[in-house]
């Protein structure tokens, strides 16, 4: 099942266990984490907050909060092993392979800098050969995220822009180095919702027109729906359930993916649906299904047996012991 | 105003001076002549983008910023005529739930006393013990687990400091409470439980609420009336049914569609740098938007429902 | 649902003394022990005759005796007028730790509410705050209480023992004061606009409500952080001034005053005179810095949370 160039995959996550120590004793955000990215592919991670989502992006980048470590697992860049690059080969990896957009768009860039400044820094950091200016590169890189006058927002700095504006700007700086991936965690989430749907459409249009792979996380399956062609679903660390978007939004067979389905969509009459509980506060390895205590299909195998994974073909895989055809 | 209206407003307007530069300042209109009013023990939406102005209503209403013109009446009696005394005596009848329920919590305070501040100060005339009794009762109405109540705000889940915060908002026992984005900052899988939790409270409470969100789904489930705002202005304006069941204005159209994430059918064009100065504002957005757009617009009624809607295109086609 | 409760000594004393490291364990010690003989200073004689420690009256001279070297009768030697170092370095203990606890507690004090107050009205007030503290802040310490004593002259507020302590404290409210007053602003101007102050005015609190309520409660983690840091430059600054003939006068045993004594006969060899009063102030400041490392882990937010 490991992966790794021969199936080729760009990214490859198996078994990714990250282990925090903090002043009140360890964490464990991530438990296991396994997750493919092809080339070219937009995929999707959704779940509520303190389900691993960000921790994964950053296990990606092998970016740590302090205290923290990665602790098992594998996380392959097509051939070589990230957890092995030495710091030359790790700046390099992720200025210009990998590139990373934040949530909030406003702080995510240099308040001390030009708009202008940073996308040309951007641009000479990462291609060592440039033909033509990189005031140039800057403008049509502002203008392929439909920025309607580039010279005005070139000017400008941070605090000038919108929060929209601003994540385009983002954007743009993250597609400056060129990288064969894109991670975004959860760029709209403050945006408007008019803002946000427009940010994504560019967003997927300007990845898929570089032929660059996205990986987008978000705790709203809407917009991760919007944008991405596969989706996981994370619960406690784990991606518990994977597959194509049309099926994961139709007929999810995660008892959890199901559950966040439903809080999705509000009917107007009916009483509006949550998932009772809280989620895990990680300071343990779940031996067993972390979500049992929540999941409205608990049976006796789930306080017995470890999780199983289903792996189903078709990029689907599932971690559930109902398996994936129950009613 | 009828019997049953326990808050009203009228052509309440904000504008801030900001200082762009030396000596260049400007004036931004926040909000713009809106008028509604809330009855006993419904609820009444408020949308809109950021910037729409519908966080300035509810500051304005709460006193917490000085309203630059209009009246704000709360049971007849207008908030601009009370001296600093009597307006905290009226702050017992109006409290709020803000946004962010980490940022709404004194850190150093625990969950208990930060609920029974607004007791306290607001309820002099509770005794002791009719205080004590009254904190367990709003604390247990919003199914707050009793082991969180001496917890510090830290040690709780955003879902439950919301729940403590809704407590916190009906301690004093208020007739209105104004809803600032109550579930923007939370979960998904929590959002329902909030929302159910508040269409309980206010059978149980009778009280009115002012819920402000750009959550249009969340505000279809909970609101009774509706006002869609941009840029200070209310653009339309009805019952519920009305608005969501079948929005005329085309910015209500398109927050709808932007709210299922669907703008295929109706999108409008990138938010302006520059408001204009006259006619509709909406204008330099609108797919629809045609010369004649550029007059002044009225909130105007449309068709015989009752709803108003400030768009000249939706009235002449009835 | 679990909670890790961070590891903590059950008995205040233990977390009082016993720091994250064992330098910071030390240094809390001493200060303990400093404490000690701060508080016993006065009574130092009468414990002498209980206990085989050659202590004398502080300020009885021994014209036989003048500046003998350290040795079993003087521990610490003698200075000019054969006063006993030893008995003279313990007594001062209590006279600059108390001046600097008063002075530092006063400035520091009214600094926070200020502070407090300034961040929370903004506008003129922030302004007034803010150009108080560059006037008083453009002054160097010294020029400072020169200056105060210039102008003020010996107040005898103390009573006729005042000998200068007023004034010292004067002069170390003053320079706390502004310390105090930038600290809490910068902590607490952030917080003018969180939802948290704005949720206590809806519950009716008035400014001072706030201020008192929750402003100062959230800048108690760096109020202490730089309690014990400002206190041990008040040390510094009541020895100095002491030093240069401000302040406590001798023959009154005072660490600033006694180095005087002493400097002109360093160098004839006589080094004890000054050593050891010098060695006390040493000792003292880095005794109290052993308190501003993470001290907000004692009383901080999550302190008494759990």
């Amino acid at each position: 099942m490991n992966a790794g160039p021969a199936n080729g995959a760009l990214l490859t996550l198996s078994g990714v266990e990250v282990t925090i120590n903090t002043l009140s004793g360890p964490v464990h955000p991530l438990q296991g984490v396994d997750l493919e990215v092809f080339p070219g592919e937009t995929v999707g991670l959704v779940g509520e907050s303190g389900c691993g989502k960000s921790m994964t992006l950053r296990s990606i980048l092998r970016l740590m909060p302090p205290g923290g470590a990665i602790t098992g697992g594998a996380v392959e860049w097509q051939d070589r092993s990230v957890l092995d690059l030495d710091t030359d080969e790790l700046q390099t990896y992720r200025g210009s392979d990998v590139a990373m957009i934040y949530q909030n768009p406003v702080t995510a860039l240099d308040p001390m800098l030009s708009v202008e400044r940073q996308i040309v820094d951007a641009f000479k950091a990462n291609r060592e050969v440039l033909d033509g200016a990189p005031e140039e590169f800057a403008r049509e890189a502002l203008r392929d995220l439909e920025f309607g006058n580039p010279d005005a927002i070139l000017k400008r700095y941070p605090h000038q822009l919108s929060g929209g504006m601003a994540q385009r700007v983002n954007i743009a700086l993250a597609l400056a180095c060129g990288p064969s991936l894109i991670l975004a965690d959860e760029p709209t989430t403050g945006l408007d919702m008019t803002t946000q749907v427009r940010v994504l459409d560019l967003l997927e249009q300007q990845v898929s027109a570089r032929n660059a792979a996205l990986l987008f996380i978000s705790h709203d399956l809407r917009a991760v729906a919007r944008v991405a062609r596969n989706i996981g679903i994370m619960y406690a660390g784990r991606v518990v359930e994977f597959g194509p978007r049309e099926r994961i939004l139709t007929e999810p067979s995660h008892p959890y993916a199901r559950a966040l389905l439903d809080c999705v969509d509000l009917r107007a009459g009916e009483r509006p649906r949550s998932i009772p509980g809280l989620v895990p506060r990680m300071t343990e390895v779940y031996q067993f299904c972390a979500f049992r205590d929540r999941c409205a299909y608990r049976m006796a195998v789930c306080d017995e047996e470890p999780l199983p994974v289903h792996d189903l073909g078709g990029r689907r895989r599932l971690l559930c012991h109902l398996g994936p055809d129950h009613d | 105003m009828t019997e049953r209206t326990i808050l009203e407003v009228r052509n309440l307007s904000k504008t801030y001076r900001v200082r762009r530069s030396i000596g260049l300042v400007e004036t931004i209109e926040a909000a713009q002549r809106v008028s509604f009013a809330v009855e006993r023990g419904r609820t009444l939406g408020i949308v809109g983008e950021s910037g729409s102005g519908k966080s300035t209503v509810a500051r304005c209403l709460l006193g917490l910023t000085p309203l630059t013109e209009g009246e704000v009446l709360l049971e007849g009696t207008q908030l601009g005529d009370l001296g600093v005394r009597k307006m905290r005596s009226h702050r017992r009848m109006m409290q709020m739930v803000f946004q962010m329920p980490q940022a709404s919590f004194d850190p150093t305070h625990t969950v208990r006393s930060s609920v029974a501040q607004p007791l306290r100060r607001l309820r002099p005339d509770m005794s002791k013990s009719e205080q004590v009794e009254r904190l367990r009762h709003v604390l247990t109405a919003v199914s707050l687990g009793e082991e969180l109540w001496d917890r510090k705000p830290r040690a709780l889940s955003g879902g439950q400091l919301q729940r403590a915060a809704i407590a916190r908002a009906l301690a004093p026992d208020p007739e209105l409470v104004v809803l600032d984005e109550p579930t923007s900052s939370l979960d998904l899988s929590v959002r329902g439980d909030i929302l159910s939790l508040l269409q309980e409270l206010q059978e149980e409470f009778h009280v009115a609420f002012v819920f402000i969100s750009h959550d249009l789904e969340a505000v279809r489930v909970c609101a009774h009336e509706v006002i869609v705002m941009y840029l200070g202005q209310i653009v339309e304006q009805g019952t519920a049914e009305q608005v969501f069941g079948s929005p005329s204005h085309p910015y209500t159209q398109a927050l709808m569609a932007a709210s299922r994430f669907e703008t295929d059918s109706f999108e409008l064009g990138p938010k302006g740098e520059t408001d204009p100065s006259s006619g509709c504002r909406l204008m330099p957005r609108c797919p629809l938007a045609e010369a004649a757009c550029s007059a002044e617009q009225d909130l105007v009624p449309s068709g015989t429902d009752g709803r108003t809607v400030r768009c000249w295109k939706v009235v002449a086609s009835g | 649902m679990t909670t890790i409760v961070p590891p903590r000594e059950r008995w205040l004393v233990g977390r009082i003394l016993v720091g994250p490291t064992a330098g910071i364990t030390v240094r809390r010690s001493l200060f303990f022990l400093m404490l000690f003989l701060a508080v016993i200073g006065p009574w130092i004689e009468t414990i002498g005759q209980w206990i085989p420690i050659p202590v004398y009256d502080p300020l009885r001279p021994d014209p036989f005796n003048p500046v003998s070297p350290p040795s079993a009768e003087h521990w610490f030697g003698t200075d000019t007028l054969g006063l006993d170092i030893f008995t003279r370095v313990i007594v001062a203990t209590r006279v600059d730790f108390t001046l600097a606890l008063i002075g530092v507690t006063l400035g520091g004090g009214l600094g926070c509410l200020a502070g407090a107050w300034a961040s929370y009205r903004r506008g003129w007030v922030d302004v007034v705050a803010l150009r108080i503290v560059e006037v008083v802040q453009s002054f160097p310490v010294l020029l400072l209480g020169i200056a105060l004593f210039a102008a003020l002259g010996p107040l005898e507020i103390f009573g006729p023992v005042d000998n200068g302590m007023a004034v010292l404290v004067i002069a170390i409210s003053m320079v706390n004061f502004p310390l105090y007053l930038r600290q809490v602003r910068s902590v607490l101007l952030p917080l003018t606009e969180a939802e948290f102050v704005q949720a206590a005015k809806c519950a009716g609190l008035g400014a001072w409500g706030i201020v008192w309520h929750h402003f100062i409660p959230n800048a108690r983690g760096q109020i202490l952080a730089l309690f014990p840091l400002t206190c041990a430059y008040a040390i510094q600054i009541i020895a100095g001034l002491s030093f240069i003939g401000l302040g406590i006068e001798p023959p009154n045993p005072e660490w600033g005053s006694m180095i005087k004594t002493g400097a002109t006969l360093i160098v004839q060899g006589h080094w004890w005179v000054s050593v050891f009063p010098g060695a006390f102030i040493v000792l003292s400041v880095y005794s109290l810095t052993g308190f501003s490392a993470r001290s907000e882990t004692l009383v901080g937010p999550g302190g008494t949370s759990a």
